[in-house]
Order: structure tokens, then sequence, then C-alpha cells
């Protein structure tokens, strides 16, 4: 057998899934050839490096205006316009940023208090401070729709290919609707750096099998009857499709279509205090939180396990031992989110002990200095602290 | 709604909840399929941030894995009176949203392969990462991030679903309608094609 053959199987190797035969085949082969325990240790030092290194830092600003988006974009009643900002990552800087915007606002206002009688001249008779003040929302509202609708135009307009179009339909019922694409993307840029490299490419690779299918979408009903642990069902079948407007998440399609926008702002204060009342179940999510960390300690290594009342049994092992149990997840990820249900709970409990619990627990996890969750560990008991 | 849901849903988000009473994410899911939103807010919040790290990991792009994903619980709300509370709901929202992502990429190079790729000049240090070079923990992952988005989809989601979703090869083959073996053979070139990529930080 040629060395393309041991190569292939060199990474099913690494991740102890071939069959005994092979297995055996290319322990055999190893165990010759130098060169192939050279690429099995790079193998091993890449596997260690994703682990470290594949962890994406995005603030929780980020992830709580997406939630509210989909709401919004669900018509939950929780969801108000004010809820529907775009959704995009903050930089490091951004609060730092907001907090200059509100400044300046308030300096702006204070100069436009002061200068009243200047600016706007006296107020007329029988004319309100709000009657004024309401005139530039309208325009704001007219602006935002004639926005979408040359959004909904622009999306119509875009056409597709054939192809892209069976592949569409073959997952949902109805074609999808185009995204618009913006040259000056990065997006853009980097398929239209793939397609460049793709044209210059006569042939397609001998050696490489069909283009990947697209997963197929199985009835819930057929996926249970399957032994595959991955599809348990697919709801892609039967969803109605939306029209094109609502199908995108552009953020003024969204404001114009989930959260109605309405110029009488009279009952601004009730939706107000319908939004308080409507503020996630604190207690609620500290059972979810807790439940979450209980079972994550059950896999994941000793930070503490002691200390949250498991049995030496309940308790985690160390990563040489580490085996996922419910849930199939890296050692990185689980301890991932051991830090963020930690996090939360030490944040959302009222329990000086159980805070306490917590903050140990997170610094026993601050404690490994070159991990990202050990960096993330100590900038969540640096908020702690300042709370 | 009926009373006997309404009293579901008292019992799981609406009302206060006793210290010690057990509402996990089963109860959670079961009072969303009986139309509580805040249940199904809370699922949002459990599961998007896992989510999106997967979903920005296979497309390459934040705008396209917000997007993935603000789909994929748009999907998983409409669907969630057909979802089966004794799974784990997790798979079945990730399943949604790769097969949402898939879509996604469909316009993105299916039978280029690697050594083509590098032969026609691109280099992966050119690719440009927009919003998400704000989420980069260093020059490292910076690297990382820039040769798996670079790769072709053929090869980086055999690679995403092995190292983002712990999916075995089986898993992956049952997934993308491949064989192991191709999982195998997939996996490695996209293994050495980052050994490649990356060989100074790996020494």
């Amino acid at each position: 057998m040629d060395e393309s053959y041991f190569r292939d199987r060199i990474s099913g190797y690494f991740d102890k899934s071939l069959p005994p035969d092979e297995y055996q085949l290319v322990d055999d082969y190893l165990k010759d050839s130098p060169e192939g325990r050279k690429l099995l240790e790079e193998i091993g030092r890449l596997d260690e490096f994703v682990r470290m290194h594949s962890e994406l830092e995005v603030d929780d600003g980020f992830f709580e205006r997406q939630a509210q988006s989909i709401e919004a974009r669900l018509g939950f009643a929780s969801a108000t316009p004010a809820n529907v900002e775009p959704v995009r990552p903050k930089g490091r800087g951004g609060a730092t940023w907001k907090w200059i915007g509100v400044a300046a606002s308030i300096a702006f206002l204070g100069f436009i208090g002061y200068h009243e009688s200047d600016i706007f001249g006296p107020t007329p008779k029988g004319m309100s401070e709000t009657d004024r003040l309401e005139t530039p929302a309208v325009v704001k509202l007219d602006t935002m729709q004639s926005i979408d609708a040359a959004d909904d135009e622009g999306a119509a307009g875009l056409d597709d290919t054939q192809a892209d179009r069976d592949i569409a339909s073959s997952v949902e019922p109805e074609p999808q609707p185009p995204r618009e694409s913006t040259p000056a993307t990065n997006e853009a840029k980097d398929v239209e750096k793939f397609e460049i490299a793709r044209k210059s490419i006569p042939t397609p690779p001998k050696s490489e099998p069909a283009p990947t299918p697209m997963p197929e979408i199985k009835s819930p009903t057929s996926a249970l009857e399957e032994e595959s642990p991955v599809v348990v069902q697919s709801p892609g079948v039967e969803v109605v499709s939306e029209p094109p407007s609502s199908r995108r998440a552009a953020p003024a399609a969204t404001r114009a279509q989930s959260a109605p926008i309405t110029t009488d702002f009279s009952d601004e204060t009730a939706v107000a205090e319908e939004q308080v009342a409507e503020t996630v179940d604190t207690s609620a999510l500290l059972a979810v939180y807790r439940a979450q960390r209980d079972s994550l300690m059950k896999a994941t290594p000793a930070n503490g396990g002691e200390a949250l009342g498991l049995s030496k049994k309940e308790q985690p092992q160390s990563r040489e031992h580490y085996k996922p149990t419910a849930t199939p997840l890296s050692f990185d990820t689980q301890q991932s989110q051991l830090l963020e249900a930690c996090y939360q709970i030490a944040k959302l409990t009222d329990s000086d002990s159980e805070r306490s619990t917590m903050i140990s627990q997170i610094e026993g996890m601050a404690a490994d200095t070159s991990s990202v969750v050990g960096k993330r560990a100590r900038r969540y008991l640096d908020e702690l602290d300042r709370k | 709604m009926s009373a006997e849901p309404q009293k579901k849903q008292e019992e799981t988000t609406g009302g206060p909840v006793q210290p010690g009473s057990e509402v996990n994410e089963r109860k959670l899911v079961e009072a969303a399929q009986n139309g509580d939103q805040r249940a199904f807010g809370q699922l949002i919040r459990l599961h998007q941030k896992k989510l999106f790290r997967f979903i920005a990991s296979l497309v390459g792009s934040t705008d396209r894995a917000d997007d993935v994903v603000q789909e994929a619980f748009v999907r998983a709300w409409q669907n969630i009176k057909k979802f089966r509370s004794e799974y784990d709901f997790y798979p079945w929202l990730s399943t949604i949203a790769r097969n949402l992502a898939y879509n996604e990429l469909r316009r993105q190079e299916k039978t280029q392969s690697l050594d083509q790729m590098k032969e026609s000049g691109f280099n992966p240090v050119d690719t440009e990462l927009g919003p998400l070079e704000k989420m980069m923990n260093g020059e490292a992952q910076e690297r990382f991030y820039k040769a798996l988005w670079a790769m072709p989809v053929l090869y980086r989601s055999v690679f995403v679903l092995r190292h983002f979703e712990n999916m075995d090869y089986a898993m992956i083959g049952s997934y993308l309608k491949i064989p192991p073996g191709t999982v195998d053979s997939r996996l490695y070139r996209a293994r050495r094609y980052l050994l490649d990529e990356l060989k100074d930080l790996l020494e």
C-alpha cells in the first residue's frame, strides 16, 4: 500500500475512529515510519492548539441584542421597538464610546436648553413643547419606511442561478430569496477571492469525490426512525416561507416588520411598565444556570465539586480522564459553559454563600493563565468585584 | 390558550420559582410548546452563544452567522410543537442552524481542492476578518480563523463538525452523506493545510 493510503487514515487513527483492522495496519505502518509518527505528533499539537485558540470572545451585549432582535422578529410581547437595535458585535471600547455619546448628548441638550429662545424662538401659544418635538419623529418614520421599501425592491431585483435555487429547494419548501451582497463587505471579498481562484482551475481534482451534498432534510418521523444520533428531528420541512423582506435579518427590515412603529407615543409609559413586568424571571434563570452548572460539573475537571455538594463519584476527573458524557462537548467548551453558568449565578444570586462559592469556582478557572477560559474568568472576577 | 397550559406556564417561568425547584430545559421547552414566549426567550439565551460560535466558525462571517442564528431560532419557534421534548433541544436547534448555514454556503466553492487554491496564489493571510477581528483574542487565534475560513467549505465543514461539535466520523458522514473514509481523508487534508499555515505557531 502506498503512503497516501496511510496518510488519509492518520486522522482517523488519531481520533481512534478507524475500524480495528485498519487501525492495526496504520499502527504497524507508524512503527516503521518516522515521518508518519512526526505527522501524528503534529496533528496532536494542532488539536491542542485548536482547543486553546478557538473560543471566540463576544461580549454579552451582542448576544442580548441578538436575543431581543429574534424576539422582535417573532413578535414577542417583551420585544419593543427600542429593543431592536442592529445586531453587530461590539468592540472592546464599545462601553467607552457609549458613555462619550451619552455625555455629548447631555451637553448638546444643555446647550439647546440654554439657548432655546435663540434657536427656536418663543413657543407659539397653543403649541406645547411635545407638539414641537413630535414632528421629527414622523419624518424619521417615513424615512425608515422608504428605506425598507428600497431594500425590498433591491432584494426582489436580485437574481440567482438555477442551481442555487435547486439546492435551496431541496432543503426548504420554497426557494430562499437571495441576500443582498455589497461588494464592499469582507464576506463578498472572500467569496470573490475564491471565485478568482476557482476560475483559474481547469478541472476538479480526480481524487476528490463529488461536491458536498446538501444535508437532506428528514421529516420528524423518518428522522426519529433512523439511528443517527445527530438528526433527531428536522423542522426544515413544512415551514412556510416568509416574504423576502422578512427573511432578511437586516435591522431596518426587522424594525419595520416585527416591531410595529407608531406615531402615537401616548402609551409609552404603559409599554415601559409592561417591559419591566416582562423582564426575564431571575429565579427561573438562576435555576436553569444551576442545573447547567451541576450537569457540567459532573463532566469537567475538579474545580470545587466537593464545595457544590457533589459526591466523590460525581466529582469530575482530570483533563486526561475527561470523557464527554451527556453532551458531546470538548473539554474547553465544557469549561467555558461552566464558567458562564458560574458567572451568571454569582451575578444573579441573593445568597452570599452561593456567590462566594461561585467566585472561588471562577478563581479556580482563572488560575489557568494560558487558556482563553482562564482569561475570561479573570475578566469576570473583575466585573464581579466591581459589583 | 387553555387553562392547563397556562397553569404549566406559571409553574415553569411565570410565577416565582422556589429555591431548589427543578426548572430544567425540558420544562422550558414544554412551556414554549404551550406558547410561553418568555420560556422560549430563555431558551434563546441559553443556547445562542454556543450556536453562534459554531455557525460563525462554519460560515466565516459575523453577519451571516448572525442571520443564520436568528433564522434558526425563528424556525425553531415556528416548529417547536413538532419537537419531542424528551430529546435534547440543542442538537435539534443546531441541526436547523446547520441546514441554514449550508444554504448560506451554497455559493461558495464545492469542488476546489486546497492544493489548487494555493497554486492559484490565494493567501489566507490576506483574508479580512472585518468585525470578527474585534473578537479575536491574540494573533494566534486570528491566524487560526483566517486559515480556517480560507479553507474550502468541503474541508472546513468536516473540520468544524469534528472540532467544534465533537461529532465522530460516523455522525459527520451521516450528516454530510459521505462515507467515513471520505470524512477521514478530508479531515486529514484540512489538518494538513492548517499545519502548513500555522507551522511557526505550532513549533
